[in-house]
C-alpha cells in the first residue's frame, strides 16, 4: 500500500513536470472534489465502529489524554524543528498536525504552497516509518501507553498490528481511539493553523 | 474546512445509522484508496510542475527525517511526562481510596 501511494505521488511528479507543464489550474478544483469524496468516505468508516463509545468509557482517562497528548507534543515538536530550519511557525506547526497522515496533510496544503505540500508528505512518510521502527522499541524500554505515540493518526490503522504486537490487548484499544480522534482532528487542525 | 467537517460528520452519521447497503461498506477501503491515489496523483502534479520543489528535493529529504525525528520523540515525551506525573499521582489516590474503603469495610464488619 504505501508503495502504491509513493508510486502515485511520483507519477503525478514525472507528469507535472515533462507533460502538463503550467496548466495546473483545473487540478486545484478536481482535488477539491476527491479531498471532499475521500472524507465523506473516511466518515462513513469512522462510523461503522458502533462500539467506539464504550470502548472510550472502558479505557478512561488515557483513551482523552493520549490523543491530545500525541496532538500537543506532534504540534510541538514540529514548531521546534521550524525553529532550527527557519521555518515559520505555523507552517512547522501545519506539518506536525498532520499526525503522520501524510496523505491528507499534504494534500490540504497544497493550494497554499507546493514546497510546504511536499515537505509535508515526506516528513509525515518519514514519521510512519521511524514510528514502524520505533514502536517496538518505545513499548520495551518506555512504556505500553507511550508506544501509542508514534504513530500519530496511523495508529488506527497501519501502525495498529506492530503497536498491538508489541504491547497489550488494552493498549492496542487505546492505540485505535487515539488514532481515530486524531484522524478526526486532522482536516480541522491543518487548515486551521495555515489559516492564522 | 468547514466543508470538511460538515462531510466528514454527514459520514459518520450515515456509517452509525447502518442503512447503507453491505455492497458500498465492502467497497470503503477500496473507494477511499481510489480517491486517494488519484487526490497524490494531482499533488504530485502540483509538485512536478513547481521548480522550487524540484531543486530542493533532497534538501527537503533531510528536513522533513528531522521534521519527523521532533514529532514523534515530543510526542512520546508528553504522553510519558502526563503519565508519570500526573496519571500515577490519580492512579495512587484511587488504590489509597481503595484501601481505605477497604480498611473501612473490615471496621464495620
Amino acid at each position: 500500500m504505501t508503495l502504491k501511494i509513493i508510486a502515485a505521488v511520483l507519477i503525478g511528479i514525472l507528469t507535472g513536470k515533462y507533460i502538463i507543464g503550467d496548466s495546473v489550474g483545473i487540478i486545484g478544483n478536481l482535488m477539491d472534489i476527491g479531498l471532499c469524496a475521500l472524507l465523506f468516505f473516511v466518515g462513513i468508516d469512522i462510523g461503522k465502529n458502533k462500539n467506539i463509545l464504550e470502548q472510550i468509557k472502558e479505557i478512561g482517562v488515557r483513551a482523552v489524554s493520549t490523543p491530545l497528548l500525541v496532538a500537543m507534543g506532534s504540534i510541538t515538536g514540529a514548531v521546534l524543528c521550524g525553529f532550527l530550519f527557519g521555518y515559520p511557525a505555523k507552517e512547522s506547526a501545519a506539518i506536525g498536525a498532520g499526525f503522520g497522515w501524510y496523505s491528507l496533510s499534504a494534500i490540504i496544503l497544497t493550494p497554499y504552497s507546493s514546497e510546504l505540500s511536499a515537505l509535508a508528505f515526506m516528513s509525515n512518510v518519514s514519521r510512519e516509518i521511524i514510528a514502524i521502527i520505533s514502536i517496538p522499541l518505545v513499548a520495551k524500554y518506555i512504556g505500553f501507553n507511550e508506544a501509542v505515540a508514534p504513530g500519530g493518526a496511523t495508529a488506527m490503522d497501519t501502525t495498529l498490528p506492530i503497536i498491538s504486537k508489541a504491547t497489550d490487548s488494552k493498549t492496542a484499544i487505546i492505540a485505535f481511539v487515539t488514532g481515530l480522534i486524531l484522524t478526526v482532528m486532522v482536516p480541522i487542525l491543518v487548515p486551521l493553523i495555515i489559516g492564522l | 474546512m468547514l466543508l470538511y467537517i460538515v462531510l466528514m460528520t454527514i459520514g459518520l452519521l450515515l456509517g452509525r445509522s447502518g442503512k447503507l447497503s453491505k455492497r458500498l461498506m465492502g467497497k470503503l477501503d477500496l473507494i477511499q484508496f481510489v480517491c486517494l491515489l488519484f487526490l497524490l496523483f494531482a499533488m504530485g502534479i502540483s509538485m512536478g510542475t513547481d521548480e522550487k520543489v524540484m531543486s530542493s528535493f533532497s534538501a527537503l529529504g533531510f528536513r522533513s527525517a528531522v521534521f519527523a525525528a521532533f514529532t514523534i520523540s515530543f510526542s512520546v515525551l508528553f504522553v510519558y511526562i502526563f503519565n508519570k506525573f500526573i496519571l500515577s499521582g490519580l492512579d495512587k489516590n484511587n488504590n489509597m481510596k481503595k484501601k481505605n474503603n477497604k480498611k473501612g469495610e473490615r471496621i464495620d464488619a
